[in-house]
């Protein structure tokens, strides 16, 4: 039977929402792409707009209407968080009573104010938490069984959990819960390496190859308890988050030598080693948890989500162990996932409708372009009312082979290429590309076009039919969400001794070296975080990245997201034509049109720009 | 305005919570597994639900203030905390002066905290 079910996160971060028609994903799309506010949680009444035009489909029409989690259960836990915590969590208490009181538990009235309906239903379902993660990673995939393992923070009570798919049924075994939690151990060292909880975990990952991982043995001493069959329990002495408003205490910077690092100050090799320190025991969790699933479900495939589901060197090294022979990981991993795995959840568990795999092999995630697209007239629109000089090719490989040529020549690509992304990273609709080959990429990217810290290492977009002649991978990243080592044969020596004094952390010096025939991408530890990028994913990207290769012999291309520091990825021409003309960005592509950045005319800003985003 | 819902929160707080959590500790009550067990061979816990049925979706929010009293007294009602339906007509009471829909705003309001 046709079902039209609409998914919905928010109130949390990240929130998003997510259509499924007689079982095939839609749309889907984040809230902070259109409000550009980054990781907005609030109602996301302008993603639901988006989904229900793209399904061309009208609010009454809904079948159902379901939300990613169960705040009355969230609420209970909060509650037995503060009678355990008493007074010192008065203010928490305070805090959650507003948002899960005031708000979270009223989801049905803001459903109906944003679009006067809940469906046919008259009511909103609910998910729960990590059965909606379990959903996301589980119905998309490939795979007709799989194991599942979900890993965030905390959604109600869990934090972990371990169970299986087969077919159209989803069940969870065990789990791990509150207030043990890898995601909350990870952004407790987030927090104390001066970095956003919720948002710099990312930084914390790309830090840790400068480090060495000489606290890893004082974290599992101390910290974590981790049993042989990968369950675990954090020693809650050294936290804040329990009785506080702080991820971490005063036990914790005693034992890791200090106060927490202040935001914006430098980074030091102390923070390098405990970001090191805290990535090779996050690896060894979530390798332990792996395994554990393996045994306890005895499947071949293995599919991820919950946030921690995004830490792509754990995944890389999951990967290359084989504890599964097939890995699949939800691109929307964190909560606005969420709501992709609630709509599905429903039209399965619900609706008992049967699931249906695509006919290619392949997931049915579609590449994960399912934001909005802008047509050649809407853009064409755009740029004469602005009267913005562009160039029109319409020809397909002629734009490519121009495109490719300014990229080898060195330019900065602003890339605005069919639907939007859905989830965290750029994959070819909404980036900024450019070239992998010169030395000066990654330090040009980060401080001109990105305004970001210069540590951060850039990802590689490579043709998937190429991969393996320049990672040492084998199958599809398509979803960059693996680490994998740049070949042996196309890497270079360093210079060693640049950072071993540990009065030296200048990590200029280091980031500067060159480290292959594709500096801009190498990571300090020869890693890269792989896109590979299929044709039928997306045409038009795989073709400039061809073009790239017949200019250069190199099928590859340096692809960020198309943003500065603190700024929601580009959703709309206008956002994309703004951040080129804010940045170092030498040529914009919408579509068919080409902008160069030397005959635009003088860009009429707010000066004070830089400060609109908030510092991620 | 927001004087008057941090006092009615605190006073649920001082009134109702704290008392009753010091009254279960010392029959004791735990309310959060924080103990480490060096010995213990797992730390997991089974899951008595593994999937979600029809009837589980329909619980989780509120649907009206009149159901809150309700709704708070079926999650706490049974297991090892059912004492803690004795809170549920006080939360529901608060619960109704909390109740509060967003409205289109450049701001993210102190209603939406976003906790990790």
């Amino acid at each position: 039977m046709s079902r039209t079910i609409l998914g919905i996160s928010a109130f949390y971060h990240d929130a998003a929402a997510a259509l499924v028609q007689n079982g095939r994903i839609v749309a889907a799309a984040q809230e902070e792409r259109f409000t550009r506010r980054k990781h907005d949680p609030r109602f996301p009444r302008n993603a639901i707009n988006y989904c229900l035009e793209e399904a061309g489909a009208e609010p009454d029409e809904l079948d159902a209407v379901v939300f990613y989690d169960k705040a009355l259960h969230t609420w209970d836990r909060v509650v037995r968080n503060c009678m355990h915590a008493g007074e010192p969590a008065r203010e928490q208490f305070r805090r959650a009573a507003k948002s899960i009181l005031g708000v979270k538990i009223w989801v049905k009235d803001h459903v109906e104010k944003a679009i006067g309906t809940t469906g046919k239903l008259g009511e909103v379902l609910f998910t729960e938490h990590h059965m909606a993660h379990a959903a996301s990673a589980f119905y998309p995939s490939p795979f007709d069984e799989a194991a599942i393992l979900t890993l965030d923070g905390v959604g109600e009570w869990s934090t972990t959990s371990i169970g299986a798919g087969r077919e159209a049924r989803v069940e969870l075994f065990e789990e791990i819960d509150y207030p043990h939690s890898v995601g909350l151990l990870y952004s407790a060292f987030t927090y104390y390496c001066g970095f956003k909880v919720n948002s710099g975990e990312y930084k914390l990952m790309g830090l840790a190859p400068y480090g060495q991982p000489r606290y890893a043995q004082a974290i599992k001493d101390h910290l974590i308890d981790i049993k042989p069959d990968g369950s675990y329990r954090l020693n809650l002495e050294y936290f804040g988050y329990v009785d506080g408003m702080t991820m971490t205490n005063a036990k914790f910077e005693a034992l890791f030598g200090g106060s927490a690092r202040k935001s914006e100050s430098r980074i030091t090799r102390r923070e390098m080693d405990l970001a090191a320190s805290i990535q090779a025991v996050t690896t060894e969790l979530v390798l332990a948890l792996a395994r554990r699933a393996r045994r306890q479900t005895g499947a071949r495939n293995l599919v991820l989500a919950g946030g921690v589901a995004l830490n792509c060197v754990a995944n890389g090294v999951l990967q290359r162990e084989r504890v599964f022979d097939n890995l699949w990981i939800q691109p929307a991993a964190g909560d606005a996932g969420g709501s992709l795995g609630a709509a599905l959840l429903v039209n399965h568990a619900y609706f008992g409708e049967p699931r249906h795999r695509a006919i290619n092999g392949r997931d049915s995630q579609r590449g994960s372009y399912l934001g909005p697209a802008y047509k050649a007239n809407e853009i064409a629109a755009f740029l004469d009312r602005q009267d913005y000089p562009c160039e029109r090719i319409v020809d397909g490989e002629e734009r490519a082979r121009v495109v490719a040529k300014a990229l080898s020549d060195g330019k900065v690509v602003g890339y605005f290429s069919g639907r939007m992304e859905f989830g965290p990273r750029s994959l070819g609709a909404r980036s900024i590309l450019a070239d992998p080959r010169r030395h000066d990429t990654q330090s040009k990217l980060n401080l001109k076009v990105k305004f970001r810290e210069s540590f951060r290492p850039f990802a590689p977009a490579v043709l998937a039919e190429d991969a393996s002649e320049y990672f040492e991978m084998t199958g599809e990243s398509p979803y960059m969400l693996l680490v994998a080592p740049v070949r042996d044969d196309r890497r270079m020596p360093v210079k060693s001794g640049l950072f071993d004094s540990d009065a030296d952390d200048d990590m200029l010096r280091v980031v500067n070296q060159v480290r292959s025939d594709l500096p801009a991408i190498t990571h300090v530890d020869y890693s890269a975080r792989v896109q590979t990028v299929h044709r039928d994913d997306h045409p038009e990207f795989h073709r400039l990245i061809r073009a790239f290769k017949d200019i250069t012999g190199i099928g590859v291309v340096v692809n960020t997201s198309f943003n500065v520091r603190g700024e929601p990825i580009v959703q709309s021409p206008k956002d994309a034509y703004t951040c080129f003309m804010r940045t170092g960005i030498d040529l914009l592509v919408l579509e068919e049109f080409l902008l160069w950045k030397d005959v635009q005319p003088e860009f009429d800003d707010n000066d004070n720009w830089k400060t609109e985003y908030g510092r991620d | 305005m927001t004087e008057d819902l941090d006092r009615d929160i605190d006073r649920l707080f001082d009134e109702q919570l704290l008392p009753l959590s010091r009254r279960l500790k010392g029959e004791g009550v735990t309310f959060l597994e924080t103990r480490l067990d060096k010995d213990a061979p797992s730390y997991f816990v089974r899951r008595t639900s593994t999937e979600m049925k029809k009837g589980d979706f329909e619980k989780g929010g509120c649907s009206t203030p009149q159901a809150v009293e309700a709704d708070f007294a079926d999650v706490w009602g049974g297991g090892d905390v059912r004492l803690l339906a004795n809170l549920a007509p006080a939360m529901a009471g608060l619960a109704r002066s909390l109740r509060h829909v967003e409205e289109e705003s450049v701001d993210v309001s102190e209603f939406i905290y976003v906790m990790y």
